[in-house]
């Protein structure tokens, strides 16, 4: 059995050899960014925030102490409260921590939702072209005509003040940023010869699609959804800023940024600290978007292999 | 030049159809998303009955939505894009008051990008790699991260509760005479030197905030774009040539700047965009205080007509762009 296992790990290895030389040399460049790392960590902080944040807050992130609440408000920032406290008493630590997974969850969300609708309408726009391509890619022009924010903005107000119109208002703005590039990927890759040769021989559409086309479009899109997932936690700040998306108690961080200016500067911690987990977290996605986008562009690869000589 | 008009005339026959579906979705946000579209537009859930049955019957909501679109098109051509029951006004015109003030403020913001985000790409492309480069690299990166809401209060924390060197809120003063509604301008125009100091000092921190994303994205696009030309085959022909100095940067400088101004023009729609948010935090009376406002009050005609301003100036820029960029470069007429 165990001997089994080891055999076939070993044909598989021999089988992908070119695969695994290229993921070491992605791994290798990915090393030498310290940018990239750097985003790597923040990312992950913040993932492991949004999973377990709400259980390892010191204070309850959300209940009212009313006992202490009159001596507790609007602390400064002190080794009992690291980020102070906010008018009802609340540790706003435990509520910064508490907002990670709020964030966390909407711009999963609006992943889930976005990616699969941009993938099929994108694949099926760029493979089939005509008719079908005409009118997805005019649908999609019509959504890109607006700034994101402000369709975001139209869409949440209309379907009333909640985390769940936020996520939907968001998704509904994000879809044809992916559309278009996976078509614009399709396109590019139904004209090679491979993907001509196959044809050639009779293979499937769908084993097309699945063998040649998605691999290769699977790349840019996940450098494009690493940079997104930036820019969706902050525009989901920016719809709960202005009293749309999550709603109090929810500890939310453009929320708590919002509530915090009633009491600014005087009381400058209570939007100082939310604001600063907003930027390192957008920062990490960022960063580790752009450290992607390298580590991923064959051309940059080269270079480093090149340089590397036969080592 | 043929060309050149046969691919304008083919770009505004895409103009055309763009506009009807930004009018087609404008209309479904605000007539099918809705459960009573009515009740919506007069506030909510605390509208009089009487109120809500106006506006069915004015905005023809008992009509198939075919119809109602039509219906509404034609509305909206002859000028009635709503009424706004927050100001008691026509949302056209409303939105006429409000707009040169945004338009004034993106203004501003795009000359700040201008002025500071090209020198900085230049000079880190001619010193690429150096600490210069990384740190106009991390600039731009902070930029993009930074929640725009939260750059404002620092920036007002630092420049008016810190140091009181520039106000807070507010737009100014209205200068003597108002011609075109941009104040800065029209302070210039009617000689009103005093109006122009105080609305410069009011401009400046709301401007600075919206330009902040954009002028590391513009040093980082004039960065790529300046070596990619410098590694391309005319200008190693320039060289070659024994072109020096001046005459050396001309070449480069006129090659580099197209995708550049592209880029510009596009940020331009995004900082209308940006604008929504910066101007509530600075109390500034334009576009976007006015849709936040909306928001607040539940004003649905006025969030649906900024939306829709919005949108035609964006593709409007867009399109101005694509014309823009099919003139100074040849090589993109198909």
């Amino acid at each position: 059995m165990i001997n089994n296992v080891k055999s076939y790990i070993k044909t598989w290895k021999q089988r992908n050899e070119a695969k695994i030389k290229e993921w070491r040399l992605m791994l290798e460049v990915f090393k030498r960014s310290p940018l990239a790392l750097t985003g790597l960590i923040f990312v992950t902080i913040f993932i492991i925030l949004g999973i377990i944040g709400p259980y390892i807050t010191p204070y309850d992130p959300i209940k009212i102490e009313f006992s202490t609440m009159l001596e507790e408000r609007l602390q400064p920032p002190s080794l009992k409260h690291f980020f102070g406290t906010d008018e009802y008493g609340r540790d706003l630590f435990s509520r910064v921590l508490a907002g990670a997974r709020v964030s966390l969850m909407i711009s999963l969300a609006v992943m889930a939702i976005a990616i699969p609708v941009g993938l099929v309408l994108g694949l099926i726009a760029g493979y089939y072209g005509g008719v079908v391509d005409e009118i997805i890619m005019r649908i999609t022009d019509v959504f890109l005509s607006f700034p994101g924010l402000v369709l975001a903005i139209a869409f949440s107000a209309t379907l009333g003040a909640s985390i769940w119109s936020a996520m939907i208002a968001i998704s509904l703005v994000w879809w044809p940023g992916y559309v278009r590039v996976v078509r614009g990927q399709t396109l590019s890759i139904k004209q090679s010869l491979y993907v001509e040769a196959a044809r050639a021989i009779g293979v499937s559409t769908s084993k097309i699609i699945r063998r040649h086309i998605l691999p290769n479009v699977i790349t840019p899109l996940i450098v494009l959804a690493t940079l997104d997932f930036g820019s969706v936690i902050l525009v989901s700040a920016a719809l709960s800023f202005i009293g749309l998306g999550a709603q109090p108690p929810t500890p939310e961080w453009g929320r708590l940024i919002a509530d915090g200016r009633r009491w600014f500067p005087e009381k400058w911690w209570y939007t100082f600290f939310p604001g600063l987990a907003i930027f390192f977290t957008v920062l990490g996605w960022n960063l580790l978007g752009d450290g992607l986008r390298d580590i991923l562009d064959p051309r940059f690869r080269r270079k480093i292999e090149f340089k590397e000589g036969g080592k | 030049m043929a060309e050149l008009k046969y691919y304008i005339i083919r770009r505004l026959a895409t103009f055309i159809p763009t506009i009807l579906g930004i009018l087609l979705l404008v209309f479904i946000i605000s007539h099918a998303i809705p459960a009573n579209p009515a009740r919506l537009w007069a506030g909510g859930e605390k509208a009089k009955p009487e109120v809500v049955e106006a506006i069915k019957k004015k905005y023809h909501l008992d009509k198939p939505y075919h119809i109602q679109f039509m219906l509404y098109l034609n509305d909206l051509i002859h000028g009635d894009w709503g009424q706004s029951p927050m100001t008691k006004r026509p949302v056209l015109e409303d939105l006429a008051d409000y707009f040169p003030a945004t338009f004034e403020l993106a203004l501003v913001s795009g000359i700040l990008i201008m002025l500071i985000g090209i020198p900085l790409g230049l000079v880190s492309a001619f010193k690429r790699n150096t600490w210069i480069d990384h740190v106009v690299r991390i600039l731009a990166l902070v930029g993009v991260s930074m929640p725009v809401f939260w750059l404002a209060i620092i920036l007002q924390w630092i420049f008016y509760y810190e140091l009181d060197v520039f106000p807070a809120t507010g737009r100014g003063i209205s200068p003597s005479h108002v011609y075109t509604g941009l104040y800065l301008l029209d302070s210039i125009l009617s000689l009103d030197w005093k109006a122009f100091i105080v609305n410069l000092q009011h401009i400046i921190l709301p401007a600075l905030t919206l330009a902040f994303a954009g002028i590391g994205v513009i040093a980082r696009i004039t960065r790529n774009s300046v070596l990619e030309v410098l590694s391309s085959d005319y200008i190693d022909f320039a060289e070659a040539k024994g072109l020096v100095g001046l005459q050396f940067y001309r070449h480069v400088v006129k090659n580099a700047s197209i995708p550049v101004i592209t880029v510009l023009g596009l940020q331009f729609g995004m900082l209308m965009a940006g604008a929504v948010i910066t101007e509530t935090i600075f109390a500034w009376p334009g576009i976007g205080s006015y849709t936040v406002n909306a928001i607040s009050s539940l004003d649905y005609p006025a969030i649906m007509g900024s939306t829709l301003l919005i949108g035609l100036v964006f593709i409007t820029v867009n399109l101005l762009v694509d014309i823009f960029y099919a003139i100074v470069d040849p090589r993109i007429r198909f």
